[in-house]
């Protein structure tokens, strides 16, 4: 059997753009018209064009961590992008984001993964006396490494700033409020929870004082790490996180997935 | 764009009332041979020994073992610990090698007090314990998300019968060893239970009240419910063995220093048995 090598090298023009539901990418996908072709690897669908002067890949993960990393890592290896993207809304942590306002994201760690403990996570293990022994553990490569932060390809978060300083954002109309978004630097949190309770998002403020949270970024970075992917995260901001958030998220989703795709597409655009 | 799911033959089974269940899926066309995974290197080093022919590999830059075991093809990874690294490399060595089975082993924490060290569960249920939306006094609220291709998610993945059926033959042959470095000595138990997993080493009382309550496992780790999805979504058939470690806790280190090392070699010991089944029912 020997050494086996994943097949297929990098293409210098080819980007990858996930996002995790259809309203996050619908306008990514109308941009490849005309000429879009789809198709289908491991039963993951995909969407392929081009954008500007690159052959885009668009594609769905799904929700949460597994299929974030499953849909990553397959399309990592399949297409061997140039740059992966991803593009999708959030729940507001900081009060001052508002719906739609984008963020870039230079720094995005996982919210939960470590240690549940009575004064909330840490990231590592406890010993019977509650001391930290140890914040590295193993990874795939049999190596101890850290799984809890990642921060983008410092080119494509330099780029993607410099962009955002003339990208002119659509105005959000809500009842009562009318305002155009902004597009900044920020941070971001992935976890495997949807609605979170006052006590998790006072644990999350104390511990990383976020912009927004979601469930597949952290996921997303961490694989693309391994794949030696640059890769860069685009999230705008949708309901506040809270404990019961549906209505909140349907009503105001839409609005942020709409702003997130849009400054996606106009970076891709822009890229040399 | 994304595919509308596919038709619902078979309702799935109702395991736990209003936590969605996988239903069961045709295996994709296969090479005759099983993947093994542990999560860290002394989870998998018993089945690494055991290869016959043994030769040593790397895929996308991740280490493996290539051999034999009972006349089957086997190959040997360590996916890391937690969600990220097992659903990673599940995906990658998944989609390298098309394997017909995927076979997990290592240890758990004990969340049924019940357990004892070295107790060793072959998954029927696998499951996420910490997806979902968290309420008051840290209840869980497991909910049905969007899948990858554009299909609602479940919660719990049923083990494949073919698999299971074989672990049932091997739990009457296989020989566990005894626990002498415990008093009083006991022989550890084989048995089919259920796992869950998630992305915490050590979690809080609460949690584990809330855990028992919905999911009623027996042993939790951080690997088998992602192996499991992905396994799912890969048409990829799939079975997990934990051996009893430390009890589940939320500061259990030493514990788990003390009691890994004798829970790991359980699994990896009936994982042999249950290799030995499988190559001898293997067309």
């Amino acid at each position: 059997m020997g050494v086996a090598a994943i097949s297929g090298s990098a293409r210098a023009d080819d980007v990858l753009i996930l996002g995790a539901v259809p309203q996050e990418i619908v306008p990514l996908q109308q941009a490849l018209a005309p000429g879009a072709a789809s198709e289908t690897i491991d039963g993951i669908p995909c969407d392929l064009g081009r954008i500007g002067s690159h052959r885009v890949i668009v594609a769905l993960t799904g929700v949460g961590k597994e299929n974030s990393v499953m849909v990553t890592t397959a399309l990592l290896v399949h297409y061997r992008p140039h740059f992966a993207l991803m593009t999708g809304t959030a729940a507001r942590i900081r009060r001052t984001v508002r719906t739609g306002d984008v963020i870039i994201v230079r720094h995005v760690a996982y919210h939960d993964v470590g240690s549940l403990t009575p004064d909330g996570v840490v990231n590592g293990k406890l010993d019977s006396a509650g001391h930290l022994v140890g914040t590295l553990w193993f990874g795939p490569d049999r190596q101890r490494s850290t799984l809890y932060e990642f921060e983008p390809d410092p080119g494509l978060l330099a780029f993607a700033q410099a962009y955002g300083g003339r990208f002119v954002p659509e105005p959000v109309h809500l009842p009562g409020n009318d305002y155009v978004p902004v597009v900044r630097l920020g941070s971001v949190v992935t976890g495997d929870l949807s609605g979170v309770t006052d006590a998790k998002i006072a644990d999350i403020r104390r511990r990383f004082d976020p912009d927004l949270m979601e469930m597949e970024s952290a996921a997303f970075a961490h694989v693309c790490g391994f794949f030696h992917v640059p890769c860069l995260i685009i999230r705008s901001g949708s309901n506040y996180a809270e404990e019961h958030n549906y209505d909140d998220y349907v009503r105001l989703s839409p609005i942020a997935a709409r702003h997130a795709a849009q400054f996606t597409l106009g970076l891709v655009r822009a890229l040399p | 764009m994304s595919q509308p799911p596919p038709p619902l033959r078979r309702a799935p089974p109702v395991i736990v009332p209003g936590i969605s269940t996988a239903r069961a899926r045709a295996p994709r066309a296969a090479s005759n041979l099983t993947l093994v995974l542990g999560a860290i290197p002394h989870e998998s080093e018993l089945v690494e020994a055991a290869l016959g022919r043994r030769r040593r590999g790397k895929l996308a830059g991740f280490p493996y073992w290539a051999g034999r075991i009972a006349g089957r093809r086997v190959i040997v990874a360590v996916t890391g610990i937690g969600k990220t690294n097992a659903a990673m490399i599940a995906t990658v060595f998944i989609e390298h090698f098309r394997p017909r089975e995927v076979i997990m082993t290592g240890t758990a924490s004990r969340i049924n007090p019940a357990m004892r060290n070295g107790d060793v569960i072959v998954g029927e249920i696998a499951c996420s314990h910490d997806f979902g939306s968290l309420g008051p006094h840290f209840v869980m609220d497991y909910f049905s998300a969007e899948g990858p291709l554009g299909d609602q998610m479940a919660i719990l993945f049923p083990a494949d019968r073919r698999l299971l059926a074989a672990a049932r033959k091997a739990i009457r042959v296989h020989v566990p060893e005894r626990a002498v470095q415990h008093t009083p000595v006991y022989t550890p138990a084989v048995r089919l239970g259920r796992l869950t997993a998630g992305d915490q080493f050590g979690i809080t009382e609460e949690r584990i009240a809330d855990i028992r309550r919905q999911l009623r496992p027996d042993l939790m780790e951080m690997e088998s419910g992602s192996v499991a999805q992905v396994c799912w979504y890969l048409g990829t058939p799939f079975l997990c063995v934990r051996g009893g470690s430390n009890r589940t806790q939320y500061q259990p280190d030493d514990d788990y220093r003390k009691l890994s090392s004798f829970a790991a070699r359980q699994a990896a010991l009936f994982t042999l048995s249950l290799l030995g089944q499988l190559g001898r029912s293997a067309t």
